[in-house]
């Protein structure tokens, strides 16, 4: 009798435990947690290829990039992610100087929040790439993504972007075509990478990387941001510039 | 199982249900019953209005004049009904005299046949209480974390993020927003929300607030999950002459769509039911249609970076 | 280049500073009449909040004035079976729509007949019946 007792009352913790531990923010099962809040500690407004170099651009790259250059200097191009806070699209908005928060949920899907413009990305996981009709009819500023988890890596491929964005704040172009991959993973307690592939065969002979990192800031809450007020002090990031 | 080994297994796991539930979830080290407005990515909730529901007894929202009835967008793509604008009822007792001068101002532009549509239609934050009003047509979805429930109107990406601790901080800036804390209780998640600065309207009557502005709401399920209900209670002794109580209803699908073929239905704003698809606001915000009383949407002179 | 959807290069559009009016009442239509407009599609705007059709349409004395024909956004419409090139610049179009009540040259989209006769809308929806009319 005592011995029966003794392993229901072990039961009922084991299934507490269980439960807790399905539920709770820090182990997601076989799933790393790659959740948190994230602020880079440095800004490039010219994106760096990993590995070095200039970017690799085609002819109609280059003249897209000149023109896009140009017109930015006499304002016959606008920068509308500055200008009227749409989203900076990818892989720009990796560049951010804001925080920003990667939640790893609702089930089935991983939900980055920025701070900058208040954009949002969601990614589905473990899902099929939506088809060719879905990603032309309905092209996104920041595509639309899948992912996947690969080991300790959450592995982000995105489609279907419209042409409104730059791939950096300099003015470099990406088609709709682009496709990206990021792959994304935690590369110290307190430090995440985001190593990203540009694939645009329009504008860029080869595919290219970049890679970002951030740290984890769990102290700092996420502001509003309404374009054109004032917003957070960014003097923590290296290499911002404000006008 | 010998005893002692026993106790020993109980002991391990006891401590261990302390340490996994004080590291994430405060809510549930509280013993408390967590709802989830989220079981999955493709659930987003719809509002049965685009006006505040009474509460069943005391001080509650501004509603429509009744010699003036309410056509909705809504209505109108079902029904094809001429739309109406929405026009307040001033004898709403909770209107202090200059509040109730600003709502009146907005009634005439109304009466004028001028739009008099709020700021939140020329792309400009909704606030805290105009969010729960806002999801007609395209849905708000909760993310809910650990640390932080993040509520999403997909319509702009407004995003308010509500922090799940107990104390609200030291010195709250005001914001858009404002600052909501948050937690689990019996079955809801209960929202504080102060530091709203007075820029938004209270509703689409134009009922305006100041920076006393205090926000309660208890966010609910009901009706075997199918319907989310939110309870507000709304402070502001700078704009109301006592506090007031209303009431929102959430479903996880459009009316309209489930009334007739979507072929059938003008003006279809809404995303299938699914997951958060991407609208941007500032992507094309200009109209062909100038009103003397439109403002501009958000936009930046200087670039912020 | 698989897409063109405003008909110009997405970013070297100058967005002027227009009043806006995104998330509004369509009190400003008048719900009870639907008007006919014949003319060339200027452009068809694929955006958000509201996609527009933009036509040219010869006034009375022979003119070409520009009207603006206010849709939902995209997604909204490719529910409906729309595709950003449904309508391309240059096409000879039929539209309905539901007129602007203060007489500004425009309104919100009821129908479309293309130039090969495909009909997009349905005149008899509830949303066009109380109009009393069709094309």
């Amino acid at each position: 009798m005592e011995s029966f007792k003794i392993s229901v009352r072990a039961g009922s913790a084991w299934a507490a435990l269980f439960a807790l531990t399905a539920l709770s923010g820090s182990a997601y099962g076989e799933t790393p947690d790659i959740s948190g809040t994230y602020w880079a500690s440095e800004y490039q407004a010219k994106i760096q290829v990993l590995g070095g170099g200039d970017l690799p651009l085609t002819a109609d790259g280059k003249a897209a990039y000149e023109k896009n250059v140009a017109g930015l200097k006499d304002g016959s191009v606008v920068d509308s992610a500055r200008r009227y806070c749409v989203p900076d699209g990818l892989p720009r908005v990796l560049a951010t100087p804001y925080p920003f928060e990667i939640f790893q949920s609702p089930p089935g899907q991983i939900t980055i929040v920025h701070e900058l413009n208040h954009q949002v990305r969601v990614i589905a996981l473990d899902q099929p790439m939506p088809s060719e009709k879905e990603l032309t009819t309905l092209p996104y500023y920041n595509g639309h993504s899948v992912g996947h988890f690969e080991g300790d890596t959450l592995v982000i491929e995105t489609a279907g972007f419209n042409e409104k964005t730059f791939v950096d704040a300099t003015g470099a172009p990406h088609s709709d075509e682009m496709r990206t991959v990021e792959r994304i993973r935690r590369v110290s307690p307190t430090q995440l990478e985001d190593v990203v592939t540009i694939h645009d065969p329009m504008y860029y002979t080869r595919d290219w990387q970049a890679r970002f990192v951030y740290a984890l800031r769990n102290d700092v809450w996420l502001d509003d941001y309404v374009c054109g007020e004032r917003h957070r002090d960014l003097t923590s990031v290296a290499g911002v510039r404000r006008p | 199982m010998p005893r002692p080994a026993a106790n020993l297994a109980i002991g391990v796991l006891a401590g261990a249900f302390c340490l996994a539930a004080g590291s994430s979830h405060p809510a549930l080290a509280q013993g408390a019953a967590r709802p989830d407005f989220a079981p999955n990515a493709s659930v987003g909730w719809y509002a049965y209005n685009r006006i505040f529901i009474p509460p069943a007894s005391g001080a509650g929202p501004v509603q429509q004049d009744r010699a003036h009835p309410y056509v909705s967008n809504d209505e109108f793509r079902v029904t094809g009904k001429q739309p109406t604008s929405q026009l307040a009822d001033l004898s709403a007792p909770i209107l202090q005299p200059w509040a109730r001068e600003a709502v009146r101002k907005r009634n005439e532009l109304v009466l004028s046949g001028k739009p008099a549509n709020p700021p939140y239609a020329s792309c400009w934050p909704a606030g805290v209480t105009g969010f729960l009003l806002r999801p007609m047509t395209q849905a708000m979805y909760f993310i809910q974390g650990p640390q932080e429930v993040v509520m999403i109107l997909s319509s702009k990406q407004e995003v308010r993020h509500i922090h799940l601790t107990d104390k609200h901080s030291a010195n709250v800036k005001t914001s858009w927003f404002g600052e909501s804390i948050g937690r689990y209780e019996g079955g809801s998640l209960v929202v504080d929300t102060i530091g709203l600065d007075d820029r938004t309207w209270v509703d689409g009557f134009g009922t305006p607030h100041t920076k006393q502005l205090h926000v309660i709401e208890r966010f609910h399920l009901m009706e075997n999950g199918q319907v989310l209900e939110a309870n507000v209670h709304v402070e502001d002794p700078g704009a109301f002459t006592m506090p007031w109580d209303a009431i929102q209803h959430f479903r996880q699908y459009e009316a309209a769509v489930r009334a007739m073929p979507i072929e059938r239905i003008a003006q279809l704003a809404s995303a299938p039911e699914g997951p958060l698809q991407e609208m941007v606001c500032a992507d094309n915000p200009r109209s062909f249609f100038p009103s003397a009383d439109a403002v501009l949407a958000p936009e930046a002179n200087t670039p912020d970076f | 280049m698989k897409l063109n959807t405003l008909g110009v290069a997405g970013i070297a559009v100058v967005m002027s500073a227009v009043p806006a009016f995104a998330h509004h009442s369509f009190s400003m239509f008048d719900a009870a009449s639907a008007k006919t407009v014949e003319g060339v599609v200027k452009e068809f705007q694929w955006t958000n909040p509201h996609s527009w059709i933009l036509m040219m349409v010869s006034n009375s004395q022979g003119q070409l004035e520009q009207w603006a024909i206010e849709m939902g956004g995209p997604i909204g419409l490719a529910r409906q079976g729309w595709t950003p090139k449904t309508l391309k610049p240059g096409m000879q179009v039929k539209t309905v729509i539901h007129p602007m009540r203060d007489g500004t040259n425009g309104g919100q989209f009821m129908a479309i007949t293309l130039p090969d006769g495909t009909l997009i809308g349905d005149v008899n929806a509830p949303a066009s019946a109380n109009a009393g009319g069709g094309p």
